[in-house]
């Protein structure tokens, strides 16, 4: 869409050197750190150890749980499993603080939850703390991630491969670990995969749990001891990588089926298993999506009565929390079009090299992100005055979420074949007009799918708003988090209710509508 | 309808007025009787969505007839209050698309269904025998991501009758292959079924496939069954238009008969004589073959060519505007707007009573 490539190129470099930054900036300085940086790595051996664990736990244990429950939602006769399909994915919407802080709002004196232990006669338990309950919860809210690529991959896979192996005398069971599985490995990794990076970046669940690692020493650490916050950042920014290597290594080879598939065939019958099936499937949602929520509504019920909630101060962050969003997502957008554009058009090296910056953005923790630019902004002196302003938080966010768009954007770039490039140049000899004509039209779906889901991504983004936000400016994420730290649980839940509803909203336009027409379209054929 | 008892030792599959139907929709395949004889191939032929690939997978187990009984040999496999599971049917079956396990070699593949309990050696020695059979010996190692899609399907054909099904169904096994490929591999696929002699039931839309492949053709359409009879007779006797119509081309044309001939558009025709000699209007079937186009006539002309080699297709339009088919063997002796005279040729003609909304 740019005559010639050379304002393209030199934009793509521009944002590889952006996106690029906070990753280099971290490990020059932990790297220049000289003596202290021994001290500052043996004082971080234990949260690095906790670290590992809790990432290693829970994509393990979201692997497993999204795979099942894919299965089951796909694959069998489970009871209302149309239902159960679209239900399973809602915990997605739901960002992993908000949840750790509305399951422990409800198990204090007064909470849903709390009530809910004493009614059936148990002793409510005091301290929700450490390495289990994170464990626990953050699988709960990040299963999804697993559930979404295995269960597509389960709906496109040829069912004459299943049929094959039953015929040949395979048990359904057998069919599945035989045949099935080693079909949607490559989904299974690619969502553990992501899994992993969200431990590895999370930050408010395990502050909020108590339990010790090193986004929590960034965090602790980050205006009194910089040697160890910069050694703590580069080490996730380590194991980052690490996680990104072992995956695409064992996910490797072109063993698999990609051809999709129309015809339907009959689920496998549970059977004795349908009970316990459904049991899964409910606790699954209870700890996911209904303890959180009841405890959330019950707090704000009560704070409407006796009118402790002011509702007006909530205002404030919820615009903040959109307009910021908003301007984030059309300037992620506009930052990853022309390395869309270059690495699915022209496939030269400057845009491969710009889309690996892009992505490792992602597995770039939100916090190394923010502690990276907050230094830069601190210590050079021309950017000194940037520092705490928006536009620093806007660049954060971008490199953070740039990936997500740049998914989306690199898919519509697509959809506009080189063919159709060509007959258009016949047809319109105007390159700006063709953009309008031609270009825009057929990008704009997957440009505003790409934008959603970076605003998706800012709405509940928690830590780096923390560290870059201007003073006294709330979005809603910081509103909850506040609120909960100072113990107004009542407005902490409004906030957090307000800020579900917006997300959920958007959660439905950008996944969930999608997967309903996916699901509905799969029934009917 | 067939109520004689079964279980003869030499009836390989019995399907007794099977229906089958999804929810309230109008069954897909209804009240269908069939028996396939052990060690012979019987083709499912009909146009597509006429129930002859569910059918078939009802005999495999992959579909629950809602009415009807299957028995494969002396064993009910599916019946009012009976089941039994695919992978106790002993079946074999290649599909439309080469559906072998990416993730495992061609050799894994064939070994497959083989049991795994087994010793070692019989069973590699059973996947190099069948390898051997469908000719890739040499392609044991590969992956089939690797192979050309007609290699695959010898694979799975390899893999289908490795454990020594009783049974092996076809489901439209080279339709996703290019037109030469298709004639080479169905010449081989009827080569190997026949050598191993198991029984087999083949499905296609493709009445060449059907006729290069099958002892006994069975004809569906609109989930009923319209015909099961050998390819000759069925190309010769068909039971009603339609079936004519589908197998091979056909002209329907109008006559009034009197004694065992026919006065029609195309000139007099000697009428079938296996019923009793009809009188008044009747449908007569005239197939291309059996017409034949004399230069210098008066009567029609000549509308379309189209030569194909070894003969030449007309397009002919009689008086009346109706266009018949004729198909002469050799060189092209017409061409487009030549007035020519027809003649029919054939030795006799099947014949219906005349429909009475023909005109």
């Amino acid at each position: 869409m740019i005559r010639q490539g050379v304002p393209r190129r030199i934009a793509t470099v521009m944002v590889a050197v952006l996106f690029a930054s906070p990753g280099v900036v971290v490990l020059w300085r932990a790297a220049s750190l000289g003596d202290s940086a021994a001290e500052a790595f043996a004082e971080l051996a234990g949260p690095a150890w906790r670290t590992i664990q809790l990432a290693v736990l829970v994509s393990v244990s979201c692997a497993v749980v999204g795979t099942v429950l894919a299965w089951l939602v796909t694959a069998t006769d489970l009871p209302g499993r149309r239902w159960w399909r679209i239900a399973l994915i809602l915990p997605i919407a739901l960002p992993s603080f908000v949840g750790v802080t509305a399951i422990l709002a409800g198990f204090t004196p007064g909470g849903v939850l709390h009530a809910l232990w004493e009614a059936v006669g148990l002793e409510p338990p005091k301290r929700i703390r450490g390495l289990v309950p994170s464990w626990l919860l953050l699988t709960t809210y990040s299963y999804p991630f697993v559930l979404l690529p295995v269960s597509a991959r389960l709906a496109t896979l040829r069912p004459s491969l299943a049929e094959s192996a039953r015929l040949l005398g395979s048990s359904p069971w057998s069919t599945f670990v035989r045949v099935t599985l080693p079909q949607v490995r490559g989904a299974v990794t690619g969502g553990a995969l992501i899994v992993a990076l969200y431990v590895l970046s999370e930050f408010g669940a395990v502050q909020l749990l108590g339990y010790d690692t090193l986004t929590r020493v960034i965090y602790a650490t980050r205006q009194v001891d910089r040697p160890r916050s910069f050694m703590a950042a580069a080490m996730v920014l380590v194991l980052s990588v690490v996680v990104v290597i072992i995956v695409r290594r064992s996910g490797g080879g072109r063993t698999v089926d990609d051809r999709t598939t129309g015809p339907r065939t009959a689920p496998i019958a549970l059977r004795a298993w349908t009970v316990p099936a459904l049991v899964t499937c409910g606790g699954v949602l209870a700890v996911g999506v209904a303890a959180p929520l009841s405890s959330l509504v019950a707090w704000a019920a009560a704070g409407v009565r006796d009118g402790r909630i002011d509702l007006s101060a909530l205002t404030g962050p919820a615009a903040n929390t959109v307009v910021v969003g908003v301007i984030t997502a059309v300037v992620a957008v506009l930052a990853v079009l022309p390395v869309a554009i270059g690495s699915v058009r022209h496939r030269d090296p400057v845009s491969a090299v710009a889309a690996v910056t892009v992505v490792g953005g992602f597995a770039l923790p939100a916090i190394v992100i923010a502690l990276a630019f907050a230094v830069v902004t601190l210590n050079v002196p021309i950017l000194g005055g940037l520092y705490q302003t928006l536009p620093v938080l806007v660049v954060a966010y971008v490199v953070h979420f740039g990936s997500q768009a740049l998914v989306a954007v690199e898919q519509s770039a697509r959809t506009v074949s080189r063919p159709l490039l060509d007959s258009g140049r016949l047809l319109e000899p105007v390159w700006w007009r063709r953009a309008v004509r031609i270009e825009m039209p057929l990008m704009r779906p997957g440009l505003v799918a790409g934008g959603g889901l970076v605003l998706l991504a800012t709405f509940k983004e928690l830590p780096a708003t923390l560290l870059l936000s201007p003073i006294g400016f709330r979005t809603l994420a910081t509103e909850v988090w506040a609120s909960f730290e100072e113990g107004f649980l009542a407005q902490a839940s409004v906030a957090a209710i307000v800020l579900l509803v917006v997300s959920g909203a958007l959660t439905w336009l950008l996944v969930l509508r999608h997967e309903i027409a996916a699901v509905n379209q799969g029934e009917r054929a | 309808m067939m109520h004689h008892a079964m279980g003869r030792t030499d009836t390989a599959i019995t399907i007794e007025r099977v229906s089958i139907r999804y929810g309230d929709a109008p069954p897909v395949v209804r009240d269908v009787s069939l028996v396939v004889a052990a060690g012979s191939t019987t083709v499912l032929l009909g146009p597509s969505g006429c129930g002859k690939t569910t059918l078939l997978r009802a005999i495999a187990g992959l579909e629950t007839p809602s009415a009807g009984r299957i028995m494969l040999g002396d064993r009910t496999v599916s019946g009012p209050g009976e089941w039994v599971a695919p992978e106790r049917r002993q079946v074999g079956m290649v599909f439309q698309d080469p559906s072998l396990f990416p993730h495992l070699t061609v050799a894994e593949n064939v070994a497959f269904g083989l049991r795994r309990t087994g010793d070692r050696t019989s069973r590699d020695l059973r996947v190099a025998e069948m390898l051997e059979l469908v000719g890739l010996a040499e392609m044991a190692g590969r992956k089939p991501g690797t192979l050309s899609g007609g290699q695959q399907q010898r694979v799975a054909l390899a893999r289908s009758l490795a454990p020594s099904p009783a049974v092996l169904l076809l489901d439209e096994p080279f339709s996703a292959l290019d037109a030469m490929l298709r004639t080479q591999l169905r010449t081989d696929v009827a080569a190997i079924v026949r050598e191993v002699g198991v029984t087999t039931v083949f499905v296609t839309h493709d009445q060449d496939e059907a006729f290069v492949m099958g002892d006994t053709i069975a004809v569906m359409h609109d989930g009923v069954l319209r015909q099961v009879a050998s390819p000759e007779q069925l190309y010769r006797c068909p039971a009603d238009p339609w079936v004519a119509d589908f197998v091979g081309e056909s002209n329907i044309v109008a006559g009034v008969a009197t004694g065992d001939t026919a006065a029609t558009v195309v000139g007099t025709v000697r009428l079938d004589g296996s019923v009793p000699p009809p009188s008044g209007d009747v449908d007569v079937l005239v197939r291309p073959e059996h017409l034949t186009a004399v230069a210098g006539g008066t009567q029609a002309v000549i509308a379309s060519v189209e030569f194909y080699g070894h003969d030449a297709r007309y397009e002919v339009r009689l008086p009346t505007g109706e266009v018949v088919v004729v198909r002469e063997q050799g060189d092209q002796r017409h061409v487009a707007g030549d007035p020519v005279d027809l003649h029919w040729v054939g030795s006799s003609a099947r014949w219906w009573p005349a429909q009475t909304d023909r005109r």
